[in-house]
């Protein structure tokens, strides 16, 4: 946005750029002084003005209606420069050395130099004043000057380092010199006009203080004095803090928006040593969508959805900090565009993604259990020494995929022996798509005398497609059985069905027994049995065996009692029935 | 050199018709005596003042009334001496050279 002043030339008004403006009067005031004789300069300034005017009028039309510095040059080069002008007359001579000074005047162009420009400053106008040297907008530079402290910081050293050498342009003749601009009549006067002003000011200052000739007065004085630089002082913190915002604005929106880069590209974005390891989440995404097209399209899709509030947020943070302004209509219709476009992509991919999750099929096996005990025990082993990167339900790492949705379950069984039964679901594009996924995984187990050591997780190879998988483990006992279920299952016995219907949370730690009405609880009247080490639960395990030992006995004896009541019961009978024939 | 040469060359445009600052820029470019619009008008003016040239107002179709010049009576016996210097000048230069 550029001002304009209007100006009445011969009659007709033009607006002419402010930048123009002054140009122009230049040239008008050095043609002016050509002319000695007042009376013959009036008309002939007159008569060029008119014809200025004529040609101006050529220079506009109904798009272009200002009068530009190069339409000023135009003109300039139809009627030629101050010196043209002379011609020689009675006092030629002299006449033209002046018109030659004044001429060269006109001409003459300050070596640029570079200086903090005050007028336009951020922090201390260093940018500004390079900008003013090479006559670029400072925005770029300010930008740069952001890019470079990103690079280890360097350009906050090389900014302390221009921000001491740079001096700052204090006068007009140095403000004309860091922009390189021509020093003409028209500059020099305004400087000397503000130099006046300044001058003015400080005379009127003196002479109120000069006025201020009671103490009370001069009290106040310095009260408002006090009170002015107090909201001067409020005034710069507020600034501070609106700018500040606008630069976190837009560091955050550009981190953002690398990362996502970043994401896209599958490479690991690095903060300061910290990597955030974007490997695993396109990992994620390369075990849900079918083929790496879909999902880089989702991928694209998002980054495109996500740059609409980025690029809003870094536009704002601009706004805020080079009151940088683009043309709201066409930034507004893209943005809008991209995040629809970005929509749609998202959209296409997922639909196709949902159907990869339409069909559902399980696939079973055995594992039969050894031994000829009849107690056993269940517990939860971590079967991979690795360190898992995050504690989650589905963790992808390099080798596998690692799935905790694993659940443990006892039920009875006709047959003679116990077993294991491992039964996987999966969903799938079709039947057929979901049964071979159900059969890709790896269950670790094992079992160590009467230990049955499970894992509460199993793994599919990180080839495989994420398409909700889980594993259902059973333990199959016949009746008379026993089983021990250790603290440790608690996380994935789900709903055991029992005689006493007693919650999961109570079942474990106790040892149950399986009758023909279901599981019984053998202990529950006891404190919960903890799992200890594996010879303590050996020696635990031995107890018990001499508790059976005794139970055993006690039965025997029970049956011996049971054996001579019988014996006695029957002499009674025979002895009833000696009694009835005697009769 | 230059001196009385272009007010003599002006009076001559102005001679055959009258004429707008443009139109004898246009004759005097064609020529090569001068470049630049800026050094006719104080000339004109001069010339004016002197009583040998005369103007009137005609309105523009585009922009301000301009200026007509047309050659006054005194004006055109003061081209007839010019003309006669001239041919003189041109005679004297001729002679010169050609020895």
């Amino acid at each position: 946005m550029n001002k304009t002043i209007n100006i009445n030339l011969a009659g007709i008004i033009f607006h002419v750029d402010e930048d123009a403006y002054s140009y122009f009067n230049t040239y008008l005031q050095s043609v002016k002084a050509q002319f000695d004789n007042a009376e013959e300069r009036e008309e002939i300034i007159a008569d060029i003005e008119a014809r200025i005017a004529e040609l101006l009028q050529g220079k506009i039309n109904d798009s272009k209606q200002v009068i530009t510095r190069a339409d000023v040059d135009a003109i300039i080069e139809v009627m030629g420069k101050p010196e043209d002008f002379a011609t020689e007359d009675e006092d030629g001579a002299q006449s033209n050395s002046k018109a030659k000074s004044d001429s060269s005047n006109f001409e003459y162009a300050g070596p640029k130099r570079l200086f903090r420009n005050p007028d336009d400053k951020i922090l201390s106008g260093v940018s500004s004043g390079i900008a003013a040297y090479f006559g670029i907008d400072p925005i770029w530079v300010r930008l740069a000057w952001v890019a470079l402290l990103f690079g280890a910081g360097t350009g906050f050293f090389i900014y302390v380092i221009l921000w001491i050498v740079m001096p700052e342009a204090k006068t007009t003749a140095q403000k004309l010199q860091m922009r390189g601009e021509k020093i003409n009549i028209s500059n020099i006067e305004r400087s000397v006009k503000e130099e006046m002003k300044d001058v003015k000011d400080r005379f009127e200052n003196y002479k109120n203080s000069g006025k201020a000739k009671n103490v009370g007065e001069k009290a106040r004085n310095i009260i408002e004095e006090i009170v002015a630089a107090v909201l001067s002082i409020l005034k710069h913190v507020f600034e501070f803090v609106f700018k500040f915002m606008g630069i976190i604005l837009m560091i955050i929106g550009v981190f953002i928006l690398i990362g996502l880069f970043s994401l896209f590209l599958g490479n690991d974005f690095n903060i300061n040593g910290n990597a955030i390891d974007y490997g695993y989440l396109t990992g994620y995404l390369d075990a849900l969508f079918i083929t790496s097209t879909q999902k880089s399209i989702f991928l694209i899709g998002v980054l495109m959805l996500a740059m609409a509030p980025i690029i809003g947020a870094i536009l704002l943070g601009m706004r805020i900090l080079f009151n940088y302004r683009t043309k709201g209509k066409f930034t507004f219709a893209g943005l809008i565009t991209i995040s629809v476009l970005g929509f749609i992509m998202i959209f296409a991919t997922l639909t196709l993604l949902v159907k990869g999750f339409s069909s559902e099929a399980s696939y079973s096996e055995t594992i039969e259990i050894g031994g000829d005990g009849k107690a056993y025990a269940l517990r939860v082993s971590d079967f991979i020494d690795d360190e898992r990167p995050y504690d989650l339900d589905w963790t992808i790492t390099e080798k596998y995929q690692l799935l905790a949705d694993v659940e443990l379950n006892v039920k009875p069984t006709q047959k003679e022996t116990p077993y294991l039964e491992l039964t996987t679901e999966s969903q799938g594009q079709n039947r057929l798509d979901a049964r071979q996924r159900a059969k890709n995984y790896t269950y670790y187990n094992e079992q160590i005398d009467t230990v049955i050591n499970l894992a509460n997780y199993f793994l599919v190879p990180s080839s495989e497609k994420y398409r909700a998988q889980n594993l259902n483990v059973v333990l199959y006992l016949p009746v008379g059985y026993s089983v021990y279920l250790d603290e440790s299952t608690i996380d994935i016995i789900y709903d055991i069905e029992n005689v006493t219907d007693t919650r999961d949370d109570n079942m474990v730690g106790h040892f149950w027994v399986m009758t023909q009405n279901g599981l019984v609880c053998m202990d529950c009247n006891n404190e919960k049995t903890e799992w200890k080490s594996d010879e303590e639960w050996k020696s635990y395990e031995d107890e018990f065996e001499d508790d059976a030992k005794a139970f055993e006995n006690d039965a025997d004896k029970r049956l011996d009692d049971a054996e001579r009541k019988l014996k006695e019961a029957q002499e009674e009978i025979e002895n009833l029935k000696k009694e009835q024939q005697k009769k | 050199m230059r001196k009385g040469v272009l007010e003599f060359c002006i009076l001559a445009v102005l001679d055959h018709k009258d004429a707008y600052t443009s139109d004898i820029i246009d004759v005097l470019k064609e020529g090569k005596m001068i470049v630049v619009e800026g050094t006719l008008y104080p000339l004109l003016t001069r010339l004016k003042n002197a009583g040998l040239l005369a103007y009137r107002w005609e309105e523009s179709k585009s922009g301000p009334p301009r200026k007509y010049y047309s050659i006054t009576a005194e004006g055109k016996s003061f081209l007839a001496d010019l003309d006669m210097t001239w041919q003189e000048l041109v005679h004297a230069v001729e002679v010169t050279t050609s020895k």
